[in-house]
């Protein structure tokens, strides 16, 4: 334990610098004094007894020195010389100093903004008790039990598909016989319509059973969690609530617990708060309120039954017990499976890929599946770290002039003693200090930046994650800081400091003719910022194009002069039969409103990710290869094409008469036809739903075609119009469920979204209005994560630009100058104003002209990695290619045209009598 | 004739001195040394102050502000516990050194 008060003792000496150093000279003065008096007691004269004593104790100023090296402290004393250094001499230089901050600060915080983002994303835990014991249990292959799944999701895991829901009997046999877990939690996510605080609203849900709360250790922020007790049959209905949600729902107000709201018509009782780090298992559903398993089948989804095998829609995460292998928990969950598998016959024959468990990591909750997430994360990144790395040879060149502009400061210190590696020290210190201010102020807008990143991304659902500043990122930006001074710093710290002691003293400034050393290096490094400029902006280029091909895409549809909005009766109580109803009621009240055009419904917007598809089989069409026929669906309101401008081609539309006990009838569009009729005439013909098995189909699943339609976009802009069926709601029925209406209006859309509430709140009150926003708002949104791409990559590349052109413009401004005696002897001999200014811009030219011709053909192999991000053009797209060359060539000349313009005013008399 | 203390006994000299005077100031623990080594040793004065720095940070002394006897504020050394250990270790391991040093030249 010696140490340990070694450790504090030399802490003491560090805190009590100063009157240590003060008791040390008089203790030494002491000395000194008492020996020479002994001296003089001797009969020594007083001179020479002072410098006997003097004599004796030798040299006092080392002696000193080596006590201070014993407290340990000396580095930290240099360390803050040297800053204090630094400081006075970035005071001194204030412009020099702002741009080689700002441009810092802009590289660190946006690779910091960044870097939030794909921590919050792909690195950070759940803000729960030890995360990374957790698991997430999915499976892969087919399983013989009969299911339908109502709740999950499917993903490509290991270059396997892996799906996450599993029926509720199933999630208590896992729960039980998995010895390897100590714990094993269900949940699924649902979204209910809430009636809270006098309002009727939308909320996502979580329903987990009753271990939830306490395996994962979250204690409540007001009032209690859910405990077991709450999660079995016939007790007391009650839910936690999410922070967001608190906030936003009841203005933090504490006296929400143990209030009542209705979730889907049913009372609950509020029992308390989630603290505010706990936002959900999954990044993308927002987990506003969270209720017991147990309420699940009588305030969930119809599907979300807790008796039935065939229903899947729990997903599963276990706690794994410390010290044991995924692997052993793997063979136990397989073990299990394969038992409840084999309990079902199977038909002789099929031949199924068999069930097995998959385990999965489940620190980071449900995460939001790498490939979605990675790719786009992926190019931000490379987009950031150019940016950062141009910053970084600005500043190298902007440390390289004025390495050379202090070459007499150099020169004498290094002439009166001082080490080379202590004055690298002093200018490496400058640097880390330069950088450490430009992360102080790049942080200040790396939390905005990464907010508005993940609202761009996110679209409708704005993506529920942190993404704050944590330890992990402050580490990131601290690194990134040391590595970025490190980076500017130490070439020209070298350079610097290398200086033939003699000419500089004799003529300070003013260098020879012709190349110095420096300035190759500068060169090659102007020449790095403008081939990185040119890449970053012809990625620019290349994005900024999708856009705007994109938005040009016609959608099939008028987009123009639409309202829509999402209601969901089906959470209201209503019953399937009845909804129908509810629905062509709202329909015929928002139709009656003045201005309004048309109204109709349907099961999910346009162009909004939404889609329904089904395997199809149509006689005479011979599938090619594995690929079944398949179309996607709308089922909507008879008069829904109409309404959407989507004409009809050939036969007729659907209309009322297409009722319940009609033969069932579809309108598909022309790639419906060309697909499976070979672009014969389809009116009349019939096609089935599901594949042909030789049973005779149901009248259900027959299905006449009575019309074709114009091709129109159905899930987004980007992918080719897909086979649609149009289906009318009155023959399905029981696909009604949640409905979005469609309002054609002859004034601005938005004008009547108090109208349209009106309208649906005289027909139910209970019936909350989703999502109400404009059709072509609801395009627009669709296109965010390009406008996203398209955004910062067209920021990012014209900061880079501007930091290359303030680069080329100080390295010119410099050169000139340091040649203003050589341009003033030229003039003197005969050289006009152009040749001069001619001569000057040439040199510039030439950099920009080879950092171009450097830039483009990388980025030609770079622009390879976003070919699926692009729409309408190659990723060699010539246009932003040349775009990014003209608009690099128009800034550089720009940077480059003033100082050769002040080379071309020189006045000659002036410079060579300077000389 | 003087002589230049070996290297790395100025510890050990220090806290034996420090064991026979109790608290000392730093004149007192140079006059000391140089007294009953009779004059034999040499202490370059201003060696010692680092050399007590040092020892103040092991945590083998003290250190007290006081009062000569010529009425003057000087610093007093005294030696703690680690300090008394440190001295046995030293002397064991001077000694042991010495032995050997001797063993060697009167064997050759």
């Amino acid at each position: 334990m010696e140490w340990v008060g070694e450790i504090w003792r030399r802490l003491r000496a560090l805190v009590r610098r100063r009157q240590n150093d003060r008791d040390l000279e008089e203790e030494m003065r002491l000395h000194v004094e008492l020996r020479a008096e002994e001296q003089i007691k001797f009969g020594v004269a007083p001179d020479d007894a002072r410098s006997t004593a003097h004599r004796r104790f030798g040299n006092a100023l080392l002696m000193k020195e080596r006590s201070r090296d014993v407290w340990g402290w000396r580095w930290l004393e240099t360390f803050l010389q040297d800053l204090r250094y630094g400081a006075r001499m970035l005071r001194k230089s204030p412009a020099f100093t702002a741009v080689a901050i700002l441009s810092l600060a802009i590289g660190i915080g946006a690779n910091t903004a960044i870097f939030s983002v794909v921590n919050a994303i792909l690195l950070k835990s759940l803000p729960v008790r030890d995360p990374e014991q957790l698991r997430l249990v999915l499976w892969t292959g087919e399983p013989r039990i009969p299911m339908s799944t109502g709740s999950g999701y499917s993903t490509t895991l290991h270059d396997i598909e892996v799906h996450s829901s599993f029926s509720y009997p199933m999630y208590q046999l896992l729960a039980t016989s998995v010895p390897q877990f100590s714990d094993v939690m269900g949940f699924a996510h649902a979204d209910l319509t809430v009636l809270a605080a006098g309002e009727s609203h939308y909320a996502g849900a979580l329903f987990v059973t009753g271990n939830f709360f306490r395996v994962a250790g979250v204690n409540p922020l007001l009032g209690r969690m859910l405990s077991p007790e709450d999660d079995r049959a016939g007790a007391p209905a009650v839910a936690v609530i999410g922070y967001r949600y608190w906030e936003r729902r009841f203005g933090l107000d504490p006296s929400a617990v143990g209030r009542t709201i209705r979730v889907n018509g049913r009372p609950v009782t509020i029992a308390g708060v989630i603290p505010k780090p706990f936002l959900g298992l999954e990044p993308r559903e927002g987990n506003d309120l969270i209720l017991p398993m147990a309420l699940a089948e009588a305030y969930g989804p119809k599907e979300y039954s807790l008796g039935r095998e065939d229903s899947w829609w729990v997903q599963i995460l276990g706690r794994l017990r410390p010290g044991v292998p995924d692997r052993q928990a793997w063979a136990a969950l397989d073990v299990v499976m394969a038992r409840a598998s084999a309990r079902y016959e199977d038909k002789p024959e099929q031949k199924r890929h068999p069930w097995r468990p998959v385990v999965e990591n489940g620190a980071g909750g449900v995460p939001m599946w790498r490939e979605n997430a990675s790719g786009p994360l992926f190019i931000l990144s490379g987009v950031v770290a150019f940016v950062l790395l141009i910053a970084c040879a600005n500043l190298a060149n902007l440390l390289l002039a004025r390495g050379t502009a202090r070459r007499r400061e150099m020169a004498v210190r290094l002439s009166i003693g001082a080490g080379r590696w202590r004055l690298i020290r002093q200018l490496l210190t400058e640097s880390f200090l330069l950088a450490g201010l430009g992360a102080g102020v790049g942080l200040t807008f790396a939390s905005p930046l990464s907010k508005l990143v993940l609202a761009l991304a996110g679209g409708k659902n704005p993506l529920t994650l942190d993404v704050q500043v944590d330890a992990r990122t402050l580490l990131f930006t601290v690194a990134t800081a040391l590595l970025t001074a490190l980076i500017f710093g130490l070439a020209p710290a070298f350079r610097a400091t290398r200086i033939d002691l003699t000419p500089s003293l004799k003529d300070g400034a003013t260098g020879g003719f012709g190349a110095t050393p420096h300035s190759r290096l500068s060169r090659s490094l102007i020449v790095g910022q403008i081939a990185l400029s040119t890449l970053l902006l012809a990625g620019a280029g290349l994005f900024v194009r999708t856009l705007v091909n994109l938005a040009k895409v016609d959608p099939g549809f008028q987009a123009q002069q639409l309202l829509i909005f999402t209601v969901d009766g089906s959470r209201s109580g209503y019953e399937a039969g009845k909804l129908l109803a509810v629905y062509e009621r709202i329909r015929e009240k928002v139709a009656a409103i003045p201005g309004v055009k048309a109204a109709t419904f349907s099961m999910f917007p346009l162009i909004a990710g939404s889609m329904s598809n089904s395997d199809i089989s149509v006689p005479g069409y011979s599938p090619k290869g594995k690929e079944s026929a398949r179309t996607y669906m709308m089922v909507a309101d008879s008069g829904f094409l109409a309404a959407m401008g989507i004409p009809i081609l050939l036969g007729r539309d659907l209309n009322g008469g297409d009722g319940p006990h009609a033969p069932m009838v579809a309108v598909v569009n022309e790639t419906f036809v060309r697909d499976y009729f070979a672009g014969n005439n389809p009116l009349g013909k019939i096609f089935y739903f599901g594949p042909l098995t030789g049973q005779p189909k149901t009248a259900k699943d027959t299905i006449q075609i009575v019309g074709v339609c114009r091709d129109a976009k159905y899930t987004d802009l980007r992918s080719e119009f897909p086979p649609t069926a149009y289906l009318s709601y009155s023959q399905n029925a029981d696909w009604v469920g949640q409905a979005t209406f469609e309002v054609r209006t002859a004034v601005p859309p938005l004008s009547m979204a108090n109208a349209v509430r009106r309208a649906v709140a005289e027909t139910d009150r209970d019936v909350p209005v989703a999502d109400l926003m404009t059709q072509e708002q609801q395009i627009r949104m669709s296109l965010s994560p390009e406008r996203l791409a398209a955004g910062l990559i067209g920021s990012f590349g014209l900061i880079a630009a501007l930091l290359a052109a303030i680069g080329l413009y100080g390295v010119m401004a410099y050169t000139v100058t340091r040649r203003t005696s050589e341009i003033g002897i030229r003039m003197a001999l005969g050289a006009g104003c152009n040749d001069v200014l001619w001569t000057v811009l040439r040199g510039s030219l030439f950099m920009v002209a080879i950092g171009i011709g450097i830039g483009v053909p990388t980025a030609l192999a770079l622009t390879q990695v976003v070919r699926e991000a692009l729409y309408g053009i190659e990723p060699n797209d010539p246009v932003s290619f040349i775009a990014a060359s003209v608009l690099m060539l128009a800034v550089a000349t720009v940077a480059a045209w003033i100082p050769a313009l002040r080379a071309a005013r020189v006045d000659p008399m002036q410079a060579l009598r300077h000389e | 004739m003087r002589d230049e203390i070996p290297p790395g006994t100025l510890y050990m000299l220090i806290l034996k001195t420090l064991v026979r005077g109790g608290e000392m100031h730093g004149f007192e623990i140079a006059n000391s040394i140089q007294q009953i080594s009779e004059d034999v040793l040499q202490v370059e004065e201003g060696s010692l102050y680092p050399a007590l720095q040092r020892m103040l940070i092991k945590g083998w002394v003290t250190a007290e502000w006081g009062v000569t006897a010529g009425n003057r504020r000087a610093r007093y050394y005294k030696l703690t516990k680690a300090g008394r250990k440190q001295l046995e270790i030293e002397l064991s391991q001077f000694q042991r050194v010495n032995q050997a040093i001797i063993r060697v030249i009167q064997t050759a």
